[in-house]
Protein backbone atom coordinates (compact mmCIF):
# COMPACT_ATOMS: atom_id res chain seq x y z
CA UNK A 1 0.00 0.00 0.00
CA UNK A 2 1.14 3.51 -0.83
CA UNK A 3 0.20 6.20 1.64
CA UNK A 4 0.77 9.95 1.52
CA UNK A 5 0.05 11.93 4.66
CA UNK A 6 -0.15 15.69 4.99
CA UNK A 7 2.09 16.61 2.06
CA UNK A 8 2.77 20.31 1.83
CA UNK A 9 4.99 22.08 -0.65
CA UNK A 10 5.45 25.79 -1.24
CA UNK A 11 7.28 27.40 -4.17
CA UNK A 12 8.00 31.12 -4.02
CA UNK A 13 5.26 31.67 -1.42
CA UNK A 14 2.71 29.79 -3.53
CA UNK A 15 1.35 26.61 -2.00
CA UNK A 16 1.73 23.91 -4.64
CA UNK A 17 0.47 21.23 -2.25
CA UNK A 18 -1.67 21.90 0.75
CA UNK A 19 -2.03 19.03 3.22
CA UNK A 20 -2.36 16.34 0.56
CA UNK A 21 -3.23 12.89 1.91
CA UNK A 22 -4.31 9.73 0.11
CA UNK A 23 -3.98 5.98 0.10
CA UNK A 24 -3.55 3.61 -2.80
CA UNK A 25 -4.25 -0.01 -2.09
CA UNK A 26 -2.21 -2.91 -3.41
CA UNK A 27 -3.28 -3.81 -6.93
CA UNK A 28 -5.20 -0.59 -7.61
CA UNK A 29 -4.81 1.45 -10.78
CA UNK A 30 -5.32 5.04 -9.74
CA UNK A 31 -5.75 7.93 -12.12
CA UNK A 32 -4.35 11.14 -10.71
CA UNK A 33 -6.37 13.95 -12.21
CA UNK A 34 -6.15 17.67 -12.11
CA UNK A 35 -5.87 20.71 -14.34
CA UNK A 36 -2.43 22.00 -15.36
CA UNK A 37 -0.55 23.39 -12.38
CA UNK A 38 -2.80 21.63 -9.86
CA UNK A 39 0.13 19.84 -8.20
CA UNK A 40 0.15 16.45 -9.96
CA UNK A 41 3.82 16.43 -10.96
CA UNK A 42 4.91 17.81 -7.59
CA UNK A 43 3.01 15.04 -5.81
CA UNK A 44 4.45 12.31 -8.03
CA UNK A 45 7.97 13.70 -7.62
CA UNK A 46 7.52 13.60 -3.86
CA UNK A 47 6.21 10.03 -4.08
CA UNK A 48 9.40 8.98 -5.86
CA UNK A 49 11.69 10.83 -3.47
CA UNK A 50 12.97 13.18 -6.18
CA UNK A 51 11.48 16.13 -4.39
CA UNK A 52 11.52 16.81 -0.67
CA UNK A 53 8.20 18.09 0.75
CA UNK A 54 8.07 20.92 3.29
CA UNK A 55 6.11 18.56 5.52
CA UNK A 56 4.33 15.25 5.33
CA UNK A 57 5.25 11.61 4.97
CA UNK A 58 5.22 8.92 2.29
CA UNK A 59 5.04 5.26 3.21
CA UNK A 60 5.27 2.20 1.00
CA UNK A 61 3.86 -0.89 2.69
CA UNK A 62 4.15 0.94 6.03
CA UNK A 63 7.82 1.79 5.49
CA UNK A 64 8.70 5.46 5.41
CA UNK A 65 10.32 6.59 2.14
CA UNK A 66 12.99 8.89 3.50
CA UNK A 67 15.17 6.65 5.66
CA UNK A 68 14.48 3.62 3.42
CA UNK A 69 14.65 5.38 0.07
CA UNK A 70 17.24 3.09 -1.53
CA UNK A 71 15.30 -0.06 -0.69
CA UNK A 72 11.93 1.44 -1.63
CA UNK A 73 13.13 3.02 -4.89
CA UNK A 74 14.14 -0.47 -5.99
CA UNK A 75 10.47 -1.44 -5.89
CA UNK A 76 9.28 1.59 -7.87
CA UNK A 77 9.16 2.05 -11.62
CA UNK A 78 8.89 5.75 -12.43
CA UNK A 79 8.15 7.47 -15.68
CA UNK A 80 8.75 11.21 -15.17
CA UNK A 81 6.94 13.99 -16.97
CA UNK A 82 8.28 14.56 -20.52
CA UNK A 83 10.14 11.25 -20.24
CA UNK A 84 13.78 12.38 -19.92
CA UNK A 85 16.27 9.81 -21.26
CA UNK A 86 20.03 9.54 -21.75
CA UNK A 87 19.83 10.38 -25.44
CA UNK A 88 23.47 9.56 -26.20
CA UNK A 89 23.07 5.93 -25.10
CA UNK A 90 21.72 3.08 -27.19
CA UNK A 91 18.41 1.58 -26.08
CA UNK A 92 20.07 -1.67 -24.91
CA UNK A 93 22.80 0.29 -23.09
CA UNK A 94 20.22 2.43 -21.30
CA UNK A 95 18.08 -0.53 -20.23
CA UNK A 96 21.15 -2.50 -19.12
CA UNK A 97 22.42 0.49 -17.14
CA UNK A 98 19.06 0.89 -15.37
CA UNK A 99 18.87 -2.86 -14.69
CA UNK A 100 22.36 -2.92 -13.20
CA UNK A 101 21.58 0.00 -10.91
CA UNK A 102 18.33 -1.68 -9.86
CA UNK A 103 20.39 -4.80 -9.20
CA UNK A 104 18.08 -6.61 -11.61
CA UNK A 105 20.31 -7.31 -14.58
CA UNK A 106 18.92 -10.35 -16.33
CA UNK A 107 19.34 -10.51 -20.08
CA UNK A 108 16.28 -12.74 -20.50
CA UNK A 109 14.09 -10.37 -18.50
CA UNK A 110 15.40 -7.37 -20.44
CA UNK A 111 14.56 -9.11 -23.70
CA UNK A 112 11.06 -9.89 -22.46
CA UNK A 113 10.52 -6.26 -21.45
CA UNK A 114 11.85 -5.05 -24.81
CA UNK A 115 9.50 -7.45 -26.61
CA UNK A 116 6.55 -6.38 -24.48
CA UNK A 117 7.26 -2.73 -25.26
CA UNK A 118 7.88 -3.35 -28.97
CA UNK A 119 11.52 -2.29 -28.85
CA UNK A 120 13.16 -5.32 -30.53
CA UNK A 121 13.83 -3.44 -33.77
CA UNK A 122 15.49 -0.43 -32.12
CA UNK A 123 17.57 -2.03 -29.37
CA UNK A 124 20.90 -1.03 -30.94
CA UNK A 125 19.81 2.45 -31.96
CA UNK A 126 20.83 5.61 -30.14
CA UNK A 127 17.89 6.97 -28.13
CA UNK A 128 18.24 10.48 -29.61
CA UNK A 129 17.54 9.10 -33.11
CA UNK A 130 14.21 7.50 -32.11
CA UNK A 131 10.72 8.87 -32.74
CA UNK A 132 8.71 10.24 -29.83
CA UNK A 133 6.60 7.07 -29.71
CA UNK A 134 9.65 4.83 -29.43
CA UNK A 135 11.22 7.12 -26.83
CA UNK A 136 8.06 6.82 -24.77
CA UNK A 137 8.29 3.03 -25.06
CA UNK A 138 11.91 3.14 -23.91
CA UNK A 139 10.86 5.20 -20.88
CA UNK A 140 8.07 2.76 -20.23
CA UNK A 141 10.40 -0.25 -20.59
CA UNK A 142 12.73 1.37 -18.07
CA UNK A 143 9.90 1.56 -15.51
CA UNK A 144 9.27 -2.20 -15.84
CA UNK A 145 12.84 -3.26 -15.10
CA UNK A 146 13.20 -5.29 -11.91
CA UNK A 147 9.48 -6.14 -11.83
CA UNK A 148 8.61 -3.18 -9.55
CA UNK A 149 5.59 -3.46 -7.25
CA UNK A 150 4.72 0.20 -7.70
CA UNK A 151 4.45 2.06 -10.99
CA UNK A 152 4.31 5.84 -10.94
CA UNK A 153 3.77 7.52 -14.27
CA UNK A 154 3.45 11.21 -15.00
CA UNK A 155 1.29 11.64 -18.10
CA UNK A 156 2.48 8.44 -19.79
CA UNK A 157 0.59 9.11 -23.02
CA UNK A 158 1.40 12.80 -23.42
CA UNK A 159 2.40 13.73 -26.97
CA UNK A 160 1.58 10.35 -28.49
CA UNK A 161 -0.73 9.79 -31.45
CA UNK A 162 -4.04 7.97 -30.78
CA UNK A 163 -2.67 4.56 -31.84
CA UNK A 164 0.41 4.89 -29.65
CA UNK A 165 -1.78 6.03 -26.75
CA UNK A 166 -3.94 2.98 -27.20
CA UNK A 167 -0.88 0.72 -27.16
CA UNK A 168 0.55 2.25 -23.98
CA UNK A 169 -2.81 2.03 -22.20
CA UNK A 170 -3.15 -1.60 -23.29
CA UNK A 171 0.32 -2.28 -21.95
CA UNK A 172 -0.49 -0.65 -18.59
CA UNK A 173 -3.59 -2.82 -18.32
CA UNK A 174 -1.59 -5.91 -19.19
CA UNK A 175 1.07 -5.41 -16.55
CA UNK A 176 -1.35 -4.15 -13.90
CA UNK A 177 -2.24 -7.55 -12.45
CA UNK A 178 0.23 -7.64 -9.58
CA UNK A 179 1.16 -3.97 -9.37
CA UNK A 180 -0.01 -0.81 -7.68
CA UNK A 181 -0.20 1.91 -10.30
CA UNK A 182 -0.67 5.64 -10.07
CA UNK A 183 -0.61 7.72 -13.22
CA UNK A 184 -1.41 11.33 -13.82
CA UNK A 185 -3.37 12.52 -16.79
CA UNK A 186 -5.74 15.19 -17.87
CA UNK A 187 -7.26 12.95 -20.53
CA UNK A 188 -10.30 11.65 -18.72
CA UNK A 189 -11.18 9.00 -21.29
CA UNK A 190 -7.84 7.30 -20.61
CA UNK A 191 -8.41 7.33 -16.89
CA UNK A 192 -11.90 5.90 -17.34
CA UNK A 193 -10.47 3.22 -19.60
CA UNK A 194 -7.93 1.75 -17.19
CA UNK A 195 -8.24 3.17 -13.67
CA UNK A 196 -10.48 1.72 -11.00
CA UNK A 197 -9.86 4.66 -8.69
CA UNK A 198 -9.29 8.35 -9.12
CA UNK A 199 -7.72 11.10 -7.10
CA UNK A 200 -8.65 14.61 -8.19
CA UNK A 201 -6.38 17.46 -7.17
CA UNK A 202 -7.07 21.14 -7.66
CA UNK A 203 -4.94 24.08 -6.57
CA UNK A 204 -2.79 21.79 -4.44
CA UNK A 205 -5.67 20.18 -2.56
CA UNK A 206 -7.26 16.79 -2.97
CA UNK A 207 -10.88 17.45 -3.87
CA UNK A 208 -12.03 13.86 -4.39
CA UNK A 209 -10.66 10.36 -4.16
CA UNK A 210 -12.08 6.89 -4.51
CA UNK A 211 -13.93 4.73 -6.99
CA UNK A 212 -14.97 6.94 -9.91
CA UNK A 213 -18.53 5.53 -10.21
CA UNK A 214 -19.16 6.03 -6.51
CA UNK A 215 -17.75 9.54 -6.67
CA UNK A 216 -20.03 10.41 -9.57
CA UNK A 217 -23.04 9.05 -7.70
CA UNK A 218 -22.03 10.95 -4.59
CA UNK A 219 -21.58 14.27 -6.36
CA UNK A 220 -24.40 14.11 -8.87
CA UNK A 221 -27.61 13.09 -7.19
CA UNK A 222 -29.69 14.28 -10.17
CA UNK A 223 -29.56 12.91 -13.67
CA UNK A 224 -31.53 13.86 -16.73
CA UNK A 225 -33.69 11.76 -19.07
CA UNK A 226 -34.97 13.44 -22.24
CA UNK A 227 -37.68 12.05 -24.47
CA UNK A 228 -39.84 12.99 -27.49
CA UNK A 229 -43.37 11.69 -27.30
CA UNK A 230 -46.96 12.66 -28.12
CA UNK A 231 -47.99 12.15 -24.48
CA UNK A 232 -49.86 15.19 -23.10
CA UNK A 233 -47.98 16.98 -20.34
CA UNK A 234 -50.70 16.62 -17.70
CA UNK A 235 -51.13 12.88 -18.24
CA UNK A 236 -47.39 12.23 -18.41
CA UNK A 237 -47.02 14.16 -15.17
CA UNK A 238 -49.68 12.06 -13.52
CA UNK A 239 -48.00 8.83 -14.61
CA UNK A 240 -44.50 9.84 -13.57
CA UNK A 241 -45.56 11.23 -10.20
CA UNK A 242 -45.94 7.62 -9.12
CA UNK A 243 -42.25 6.89 -9.92
CA UNK A 244 -40.07 7.41 -6.85
CA UNK A 245 -36.92 8.26 -8.79
CA UNK A 246 -38.52 11.18 -10.70
CA UNK A 247 -38.21 14.67 -9.23
CA UNK A 248 -39.58 16.91 -12.02
CA UNK A 249 -41.05 16.81 -15.52
CA UNK A 250 -40.47 19.78 -17.83
CA UNK A 251 -41.69 20.29 -21.38
CA UNK A 252 -38.88 21.77 -23.44
CA UNK A 253 -40.61 22.19 -26.80
CA UNK A 254 -43.53 21.06 -28.92
CA UNK A 255 -43.52 20.52 -32.68
CA UNK A 256 -46.33 20.65 -35.28
CA UNK A 257 -46.94 16.90 -35.19
CA UNK A 258 -47.98 17.19 -31.53
CA UNK A 259 -44.73 15.66 -30.34
CA UNK A 260 -43.14 17.28 -27.33
CA UNK A 261 -39.67 17.11 -25.92
CA UNK A 262 -39.58 16.48 -22.17
CA UNK A 263 -36.76 16.69 -19.66
CA UNK A 264 -37.18 14.46 -16.64
CA UNK A 265 -34.98 15.16 -13.60
CA UNK A 266 -34.42 11.97 -11.69
CA UNK A 267 -32.04 10.11 -9.38
CA UNK A 268 -31.57 6.89 -11.34
CA UNK A 269 -31.67 7.35 -15.11
CA UNK A 270 -31.83 3.62 -15.96
CA UNK A 271 -34.76 2.85 -13.67
CA UNK A 272 -36.53 6.06 -14.69
CA UNK A 273 -36.16 5.24 -18.40
CA UNK A 274 -37.74 1.85 -17.79
CA UNK A 275 -40.69 3.38 -15.93
CA UNK A 276 -41.18 6.00 -18.68
CA UNK A 277 -41.21 3.27 -21.28
CA UNK A 278 -43.80 1.28 -19.28
CA UNK A 279 -46.05 4.35 -18.90
CA UNK A 280 -45.85 5.18 -22.61
CA UNK A 281 -46.57 1.61 -23.58
CA UNK A 282 -49.54 1.34 -21.15
CA UNK A 283 -51.13 4.55 -22.51
CA UNK A 284 -50.35 3.64 -26.13
CA UNK A 285 -48.50 6.90 -26.68
CA UNK A 286 -45.83 7.14 -29.33
CA UNK A 287 -42.18 7.41 -28.38
CA UNK A 288 -39.65 8.80 -30.87
CA UNK A 289 -36.63 9.31 -28.71
CA UNK A 290 -35.50 8.40 -25.21
CA UNK A 291 -32.13 9.47 -23.98
CA UNK A 292 -30.63 9.23 -20.53
CA UNK A 293 -27.87 11.66 -19.66
CA UNK A 294 -26.02 10.31 -16.69
CA UNK A 295 -23.18 12.47 -15.36
CA UNK A 296 -19.68 11.17 -16.02
CA UNK A 297 -16.09 11.67 -14.98
CA UNK A 298 -15.84 14.75 -17.23
CA UNK A 299 -18.69 16.47 -15.42
CA UNK A 300 -17.27 15.45 -12.06
CA UNK A 301 -13.85 16.80 -13.03
CA UNK A 302 -15.33 20.08 -14.29
CA UNK A 303 -17.46 20.44 -11.18
CA UNK A 304 -14.58 19.84 -8.79
CA UNK A 305 -11.87 21.82 -10.55
CA UNK A 306 -13.87 24.98 -11.35
CA UNK B 1 30.06 0.30 -4.33
CA UNK B 2 28.46 -1.58 -7.24
CA UNK B 3 26.42 1.52 -8.09
CA UNK B 4 29.52 3.71 -7.96
CA UNK B 5 31.23 1.41 -10.48
CA UNK B 6 28.19 1.27 -12.79
CA UNK B 7 27.62 5.02 -12.79
CA UNK B 8 31.34 5.73 -13.13
CA UNK B 9 31.56 3.48 -16.19
CA UNK B 10 28.53 5.17 -17.76
CA UNK B 11 29.92 8.64 -17.03
CA UNK B 12 33.33 7.70 -18.42
CA UNK B 13 31.65 6.40 -21.57
CA UNK B 14 29.83 9.75 -21.83
CA UNK B 15 33.19 11.54 -21.77
CA UNK B 16 34.60 9.35 -24.50
CA UNK B 17 31.43 9.59 -26.64
CA UNK B 18 31.49 13.38 -26.47
CA UNK B 19 33.48 15.14 -29.22
CA UNK B 20 34.46 17.82 -26.70
CA UNK B 21 36.59 15.22 -24.90
CA UNK B 22 38.67 14.61 -28.00
CA UNK B 23 39.12 18.32 -28.59
CA UNK B 24 40.23 18.65 -24.95
CA UNK B 25 42.66 15.72 -25.28
CA UNK B 26 44.14 17.09 -28.51
CA UNK B 27 44.49 20.66 -27.24
CA UNK B 28 45.97 19.53 -23.92
CA UNK B 29 48.57 17.22 -25.43
CA UNK B 30 49.60 19.67 -28.17
CA UNK B 31 49.82 22.71 -25.86
CA UNK B 32 51.72 20.83 -23.12
CA UNK B 33 54.03 19.26 -25.73
CA UNK B 34 54.85 22.54 -27.48
CA UNK B 35 55.44 24.48 -24.26
CA UNK B 36 57.61 21.73 -22.82
CA UNK B 37 59.64 21.23 -26.00
CA UNK B 38 60.19 24.98 -26.31
CA UNK B 39 61.54 25.12 -22.78
CA UNK B 40 63.66 21.99 -23.21
CA UNK B 41 65.44 23.22 -26.33
CA UNK B 42 65.85 26.81 -25.08
CA UNK B 43 67.52 25.79 -21.80
CA UNK B 44 69.12 22.61 -23.13
CA UNK B 45 68.42 20.90 -19.79
CA UNK B 46 66.67 17.60 -18.99
CA UNK B 47 64.53 19.30 -16.33
CA UNK B 48 60.95 18.27 -15.43
CA UNK B 49 60.27 21.44 -13.45
CA UNK B 50 58.98 23.59 -16.33
CA UNK B 51 56.52 20.81 -17.17
CA UNK B 52 55.04 20.82 -13.67
CA UNK B 53 54.87 24.62 -13.78
CA UNK B 54 52.86 24.61 -16.99
CA UNK B 55 50.39 21.76 -16.50
CA UNK B 56 48.40 23.04 -13.44
CA UNK B 57 47.75 26.31 -15.30
CA UNK B 58 46.55 24.50 -18.41
CA UNK B 59 44.30 22.31 -16.30
CA UNK B 60 42.55 25.48 -15.05
CA UNK B 61 40.93 25.64 -18.50
CA UNK B 62 40.85 21.91 -19.28
CA UNK B 63 39.07 20.63 -16.16
CA UNK B 64 36.16 23.13 -16.18
CA UNK B 65 35.54 22.13 -19.82
CA UNK B 66 34.97 18.58 -18.53
CA UNK B 67 33.07 19.34 -15.32
CA UNK B 68 30.77 21.94 -16.89
CA UNK B 69 28.43 19.27 -18.22
CA UNK B 70 28.49 16.77 -15.34
CA UNK B 71 25.54 18.17 -13.37
CA UNK B 72 24.38 21.10 -15.50
CA UNK B 73 23.51 18.82 -18.41
CA UNK B 74 21.61 16.35 -16.23
CA UNK B 75 19.61 19.25 -14.83
CA UNK B 76 18.92 20.75 -18.26
CA UNK B 77 17.95 17.42 -19.86
CA UNK B 78 15.88 16.34 -16.85
CA UNK B 79 17.88 13.11 -16.50
CA UNK B 80 18.75 14.02 -12.92
CA UNK B 81 15.18 12.93 -12.17
CA UNK B 82 15.91 9.49 -13.66
CA UNK B 83 19.07 8.81 -11.73
CA UNK B 84 17.75 10.34 -8.49
CA UNK B 85 14.71 8.06 -8.52
CA UNK B 86 16.72 4.88 -9.02
CA UNK B 87 18.04 3.07 -5.94
CA UNK B 88 21.22 5.13 -5.76
CA UNK B 89 22.27 7.09 -2.71
CA UNK B 90 23.18 10.73 -3.22
CA UNK B 91 26.69 10.06 -1.94
CA UNK B 92 27.16 7.26 -4.50
CA UNK B 93 26.04 9.60 -7.28
CA UNK B 94 28.28 12.48 -6.20
CA UNK B 95 31.21 10.12 -5.76
CA UNK B 96 30.68 8.48 -9.18
CA UNK B 97 30.60 11.81 -10.97
CA UNK B 98 33.78 12.86 -9.19
CA UNK B 99 35.64 9.59 -9.84
CA UNK B 100 34.69 9.41 -13.52
CA UNK B 101 35.86 12.95 -14.19
CA UNK B 102 39.04 12.45 -12.21
CA UNK B 103 39.78 9.21 -14.07
CA UNK B 104 39.42 11.05 -17.37
CA UNK B 105 41.81 13.74 -16.13
CA UNK B 106 44.26 11.07 -14.94
CA UNK B 107 44.06 9.56 -18.43
CA UNK B 108 44.87 13.00 -19.85
CA UNK B 109 47.79 13.43 -17.48
CA UNK B 110 49.11 9.97 -18.34
CA UNK B 111 49.21 11.05 -21.98
CA UNK B 112 52.08 13.33 -20.98
CA UNK B 113 54.14 10.31 -19.96
CA UNK B 114 56.40 10.55 -23.04
CA UNK B 115 57.77 13.75 -21.49
CA UNK B 116 59.49 12.13 -18.45
CA UNK B 117 60.47 9.25 -20.74
CA UNK B 118 62.18 11.66 -23.12
CA UNK B 119 63.92 13.34 -20.19
CA UNK B 120 65.20 9.98 -19.00
CA UNK B 121 66.53 9.28 -22.48
CA UNK B 122 68.23 12.66 -22.75
CA UNK B 123 69.61 12.90 -19.24
CA UNK B 124 69.17 11.65 -15.72
CA UNK B 125 66.34 13.57 -14.02
CA UNK B 126 65.27 12.88 -10.42
CA UNK B 127 62.50 10.30 -10.92
CA UNK B 128 61.35 10.75 -7.30
CA UNK B 129 60.49 14.35 -8.13
CA UNK B 130 58.68 13.19 -11.27
CA UNK B 131 56.55 10.70 -9.32
CA UNK B 132 55.82 13.32 -6.63
CA UNK B 133 54.93 15.82 -9.34
CA UNK B 134 52.44 13.41 -10.88
CA UNK B 135 50.91 12.74 -7.44
CA UNK B 136 50.65 16.50 -7.00
CA UNK B 137 48.98 16.84 -10.39
CA UNK B 138 46.37 14.25 -9.44
CA UNK B 139 45.72 15.98 -6.11
CA UNK B 140 45.36 19.44 -7.63
CA UNK B 141 43.21 18.00 -10.42
CA UNK B 142 40.92 16.37 -7.86
CA UNK B 143 40.35 19.75 -6.21
CA UNK B 144 39.76 21.41 -9.60
CA UNK B 145 37.20 18.69 -10.37
CA UNK B 146 35.26 19.22 -7.14
CA UNK B 147 35.26 23.00 -7.66
CA UNK B 148 34.05 22.55 -11.25
CA UNK B 149 31.37 20.07 -10.20
CA UNK B 150 30.17 22.32 -7.40
CA UNK B 151 29.70 25.15 -9.91
CA UNK B 152 28.09 22.76 -12.40
CA UNK B 153 25.43 21.59 -9.92
CA UNK B 154 24.55 25.20 -9.18
CA UNK B 155 24.08 26.26 -12.80
CA UNK B 156 21.99 25.05 -15.69
CA UNK B 157 24.08 26.63 -18.42
CA UNK B 158 27.29 24.80 -19.29
CA UNK B 159 29.08 27.90 -20.58
CA UNK B 160 28.35 29.76 -17.36
CA UNK B 161 29.59 26.71 -15.42
CA UNK B 162 32.80 26.64 -17.47
CA UNK B 163 33.60 30.35 -17.11
CA UNK B 164 32.76 30.51 -13.40
CA UNK B 165 34.75 27.37 -12.60
CA UNK B 166 37.80 28.56 -14.51
CA UNK B 167 37.69 31.97 -12.78
CA UNK B 168 37.28 30.50 -9.28
CA UNK B 169 40.03 27.91 -9.80
CA UNK B 170 42.34 30.56 -11.27
CA UNK B 171 41.75 32.89 -8.33
CA UNK B 172 42.36 30.10 -5.79
CA UNK B 173 45.46 29.09 -7.72
CA UNK B 174 46.78 32.63 -7.72
CA UNK B 175 46.34 33.06 -3.96
CA UNK B 176 49.61 31.31 -3.19
CA UNK B 177 51.63 32.70 -6.11
CA UNK B 178 54.66 34.87 -5.14
CA UNK B 179 53.57 37.66 -7.54
CA UNK B 180 50.15 37.81 -5.86
CA UNK B 181 51.55 37.59 -2.34
CA UNK B 182 53.68 40.68 -3.01
CA UNK B 183 50.57 42.87 -3.27
CA UNK B 184 48.90 41.33 -0.20
CA UNK B 185 49.45 42.92 3.26
CA UNK B 186 52.16 41.01 5.16
CA UNK B 187 49.76 40.02 7.94
CA UNK B 188 47.53 38.22 5.42
CA UNK B 189 50.27 36.57 3.38
CA UNK B 190 50.42 33.33 5.36
CA UNK B 191 46.63 32.92 5.08
CA UNK B 192 46.65 33.42 1.30
CA UNK B 193 49.66 31.16 0.94
CA UNK B 194 47.90 28.44 2.91
CA UNK B 195 44.80 28.85 0.72
CA UNK B 196 46.59 28.86 -2.63
CA UNK B 197 46.08 25.76 -4.76
CA UNK B 198 49.34 26.39 -6.62
CA UNK B 199 51.53 26.87 -3.54
CA UNK B 200 50.63 23.44 -2.17
CA UNK B 201 51.21 21.88 -5.58
CA UNK B 202 54.67 23.41 -5.84
CA UNK B 203 55.51 21.98 -2.45
CA UNK B 204 54.51 18.46 -3.56
CA UNK B 205 56.17 18.85 -6.97
CA UNK B 206 59.48 19.61 -5.26
CA UNK B 207 59.43 15.98 -4.20
CA UNK B 208 58.33 16.58 -0.62
CA UNK B 209 55.03 14.92 0.06
CA UNK B 210 53.98 16.78 3.18
CA UNK B 211 50.87 15.60 5.07
CA UNK B 212 49.75 19.25 5.31
CA UNK B 213 49.53 19.50 1.52
CA UNK B 214 47.64 16.23 1.25
CA UNK B 215 45.34 17.34 4.06
CA UNK B 216 44.77 20.66 2.28
CA UNK B 217 43.64 18.99 -0.95
CA UNK B 218 41.57 16.41 0.91
CA UNK B 219 39.90 19.20 2.89
CA UNK B 220 38.96 21.04 -0.31
CA UNK B 221 37.52 17.83 -1.76
CA UNK B 222 35.56 16.88 1.36
CA UNK B 223 34.23 20.40 1.97
CA UNK B 224 33.08 20.68 -1.64
CA UNK B 225 31.52 17.20 -1.49
CA UNK B 226 29.50 18.49 1.44
CA UNK B 227 28.41 21.57 -0.51
CA UNK B 228 27.61 19.53 -3.63
CA UNK B 229 25.41 17.35 -1.43
CA UNK B 230 23.75 20.47 0.00
CA UNK B 231 23.21 21.84 -3.52
CA UNK B 232 21.68 18.51 -4.52
CA UNK B 233 19.32 18.75 -1.56
CA UNK B 234 18.42 22.29 -2.61
CA UNK B 235 17.55 21.00 -6.09
CA UNK B 236 15.37 18.33 -4.51
CA UNK B 237 13.64 20.99 -2.42
CA UNK B 238 13.11 23.26 -5.41
CA UNK B 239 12.43 20.46 -7.87
CA UNK B 240 14.76 21.82 -10.58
Amino acid sequence: MLKATGLTKTYDNVKALDDVSFEIKQGDITGFLGPNGAGKTTTLRILTGYMIPDSGEITYNDKSLEPNSKEILGSIGYLPEENPLYGNLRVDEFLTYTAKIKNAYDLKELKEIADKCGLESVMTKTIDTLSKGFKQRVGFAKTLIGNPKFLIMDEPTEGLDPNQKEEILKLIKEIAKDKTIIFSSHVLSEVRQIANNVIIINRGKIVAQGNSDKLILKHFKNSLVTLRTDAPITKLNQELKKVKTVFAVDRKSKDRAKFSEYAITCSNPEETSLEIFKAISKNRWHLIELHSQSQGLEELFKELTK
Amino acid sequence: MKNVINITIKELKDYFISPIAYVVIAVFVVVVGILFAKDLFLNNQANIRPFFEIVPSILIIVIPSLTMRSWAEEKREGTLEIISTLPVSKVELILSKFISCLLFVVFLILLTFPIPLTLNLLGSPDNGVIVAGYIGLILISASYVTIGQFISINTQNQIVAFILSAIIIAVLYLFGEPQFLQVVPISLRSIFEALGLGAHFRSVARGVIDSRDILYYLSIIIILFYFINKSFERIRRKGS
